[in-house]
């Protein structure tokens, strides 16, 4: 299209000859063309944007005027050749040499300019792909961090009663050991499976509980009342036992005599599932209740972060019962 | 013959008590005189039995071994145990204070038991003199100061929060008035000050910090002082400053 404006320009305003117009701008406009594809390359693979203003003025500079050269040179070559009996489009080759200097210059300005841009838009694009990426990953790495929560006192005190045990009890020992690593097994592996079933998260949950009686004895009493079509629910792996852990923590640390513990699964309204932990606790002992704070503040945000709701966590106090209630979107 | 160094088990879990009794009796280091479950038994027991040494945990119902620690008034020996807690190991190594990490070995409760008893035995200060600093330390930081706990006698009494109304400076105490009564603690009013959840807890004067749910109205007294009247009817006085505060919070 360029050469095809080219030709009629110089048929109109320079009453040049047809054949000499379209030679001329054949000739050219296919030589810049194939100048502007090493002109591409050179923006795109060598590391122009890491040098410097001056280095870089320079080196466009003195590409510049070798493009000129090898550009008009030649094709003014050829065509005084072709055309070496037509005295009058020779000597309108040699009066518009400036302007092919000129347009040259601008040609080359246009096609370098071009290039950076193309390749810095990519660039950019590959710059906001990697960000979300990154931010992806985050995300990720955000919530196995906020599943894997494994509380170390109850880690150590654990082993303390396995120690104990072992004396005392060497096949009640055993038990312990298995216990505890299959709830470590399970709460490893929430790292890498982050979405669960109902009934597995109950199952984690009295492993806790099997493991957590061997300490506090006929103190911890716990009560499960579960819809039965509830358990193949899809659920947020390890979103259960830091409410059991509470409960224990908050319901029976406060009470000498011990308490019940209530876990209670029901559907809800969309198909969502309900879950409660409810645990009797000692306001008198307590005053306010101290350390609800990382457990429950954890399970928000997870639950922010994947169903982008703050509604599906309650928390009544009354009658001195302290229930947590989560609602469970069927995903 | 030497006297047997008499000490009691403080632990809410069964096995914990199970494993320590087994190795002490096995040591014969120290004779156990007593085993209890909770703080305020363990008060009790002190009390009755005067043990030499507390085998002692942190974490426990009703109150914490620190705060078991602060009311009594004879303090034994004490080696402390506990399963995790940053705060409290290191403030035990910086006031080389005994302790055991569960799960703990056999010799390392030997060591910590010899150590303790020889001094016990020779009368040394020990670790008596840094450990004021270090039960109210850790008062305020394992609990996060959520209730008080007061001793009147041989009444103890442990006060939530909420129902404190004021603390008053009186010489070297702090007089705490809640709806349990009057309690007096031995502490200063700057522990208070800086210890209490400050969004409801105010210094408003140099002798009170006051709750601020319990406020009813606050009026002009006589220069640069406020009078601040409480729900219960009592009356307390507030600086220009403190009044400042108090404006401050309550209608930020």
């Amino acid at each position: 299209m360029i050469a095809i404006t080219h030709m009629m320009v110089l048929y109109a305003f320079y009453n040049i000859s047809w054949a000499c117009a379209a030679t001329e701008a054949v000739l050219f406009n296919l030589s810049f063309a194939l100048i502007g594809v090493g002109l591409w390359f050179m923006v795109r693979f060598s590391d122009l944007n890491e040098k410097s203003w001056p280095e870089l003025l320079f080196i466009h500079l003195s590409v510049m005027t070798a493009v000129q050269l090898i550009w008009i040179l030649p094709v003014y070559g050829l065509l005084k050749l072709i055309f070496r009996e037509m005295a009058g489009y020779l000597l309108f080759l040699n009066e518009t040499i400036a302007i092919r200097v000129v347009t040259g210059i601008i040609l080359y300005t246009v096609v370098v300019s071009l290039a950076y841009l193309i390749v810095n838009l990519k660039k950019l694009r590959n710059q906001q792909l990697q960000q979300a990426e990154l931010q992806t990953l985050l995300k990720e790495t955000e919530l196995s961090m906020l599943r894997f929560q494994i509380n170390p006192h109850f880690l150590f005190n654990s082993l303390n009663s396995v120690n104990a045990l072992i004396l005392v009890n060497p096949q009640k020992a055993q038990e312990m050991v298995v216990n505890l690593s299959e709830f470590m097994r399970y709460s490893l592996e929430s790292g890498s499976k982050p979405l669960s079933t109902l009934e597995r998260e109950l199952e984690h949950c009295r492993l806790y509980f099997r493991i957590e009686k061997v300490r506090f004895g006929d103190r911890l009493k716990v009560v499960e009342e579960v819809h039965p079509e509830l358990v193949h629910h899809p659920v947020p792996a390890m979103i259960l036992q830091p409410l059991a852990e509470n409960a224990v923590k908050h319901g029976l640390s406060d009470l000498e005599e011990g308490a019940e513990i209530l876990i209670r699964c029901e559907p809800s309204d969309n198909g969502m599932a309900q879950i409660s932990v409810s645990n009797p606790y000692d306001p008198f002992a307590s005053g306010k209740r101290p350390g609800t704070g990382t457990g429950l503040r954890n399970l928000r945000e997870r639950f922010m972060n994947l169903y982008n709701r703050d509604d599906l966590i309650t928390i009544i106090k009354e009658h001195n019962w302290f229930v947590i209630t989560l609602k469970i979107p069927y995903s | 013959m030497m006297e047997k160094i008499r000490c009691l088990l403080i632990d809410d879990e069964a096995p914990a008590r199970d494993l320590l009794r087994h190795y002490i009796r096995k040591s014969g280091l120290v004779e156990i005189v007593g085993e209890c479950s909770n703080g305020l038994e363990a008060v009790r027991m002190i009390h009755e039995l005067q043990p030499d040494l507390l085998f002692l945990d942190i974490q426990m119902p009703k109150i914490n071994g620190f705060e078991m620690l602060e009311i009594l008034q004879e303090k034994p020996e004490v080696i402390f145990c506990t399963a995790y807690d940053a705060f409290a190991i290191k403030a035990f190594e910086m006031h080389a204070v005994d302790y055991l990490l569960k799960p703990f070995s056999e010799e390392r409760l030997l060591e910590a038991t010899t150590r303790t008893t020889d001094r016990i035995r020779n009368r040394q200060p020990s670790a008596v003199q840094p450990y004021h600093k270090l039960i109210s330390e850790g008062t305020a930081q394992i609990a996060g100061l959520t209730k008080l706990v007061a001793r009147t006698g041989s009444k103890i009494t442990v006060i939530p929060l909420d129902t404190i109304h004021y603390l008053q400076a009186q010489d070297d105490y702090v007089l705490v008035v809640s709806d349990l009564g009057n309690h007096l603690k031995e502490k200063t009013m700057k522990f208070y000050e800086e210890h209490l959840p400050a969004d409801t807890f105010i210094r408003i004067h140099r002798s009170y910090i006051v709750n601020i749910k319990q406020i009813k109205n606050i009026y002009l007294f006589g220069k640069e002082t406020w009078s601040v009247v409480l729900k219960n009817g009592s009356e307390i006085r507030a600086s220009q400053q403190g009044y400042k505060k108090l404006r401050e919070m309550i209608s930020g």
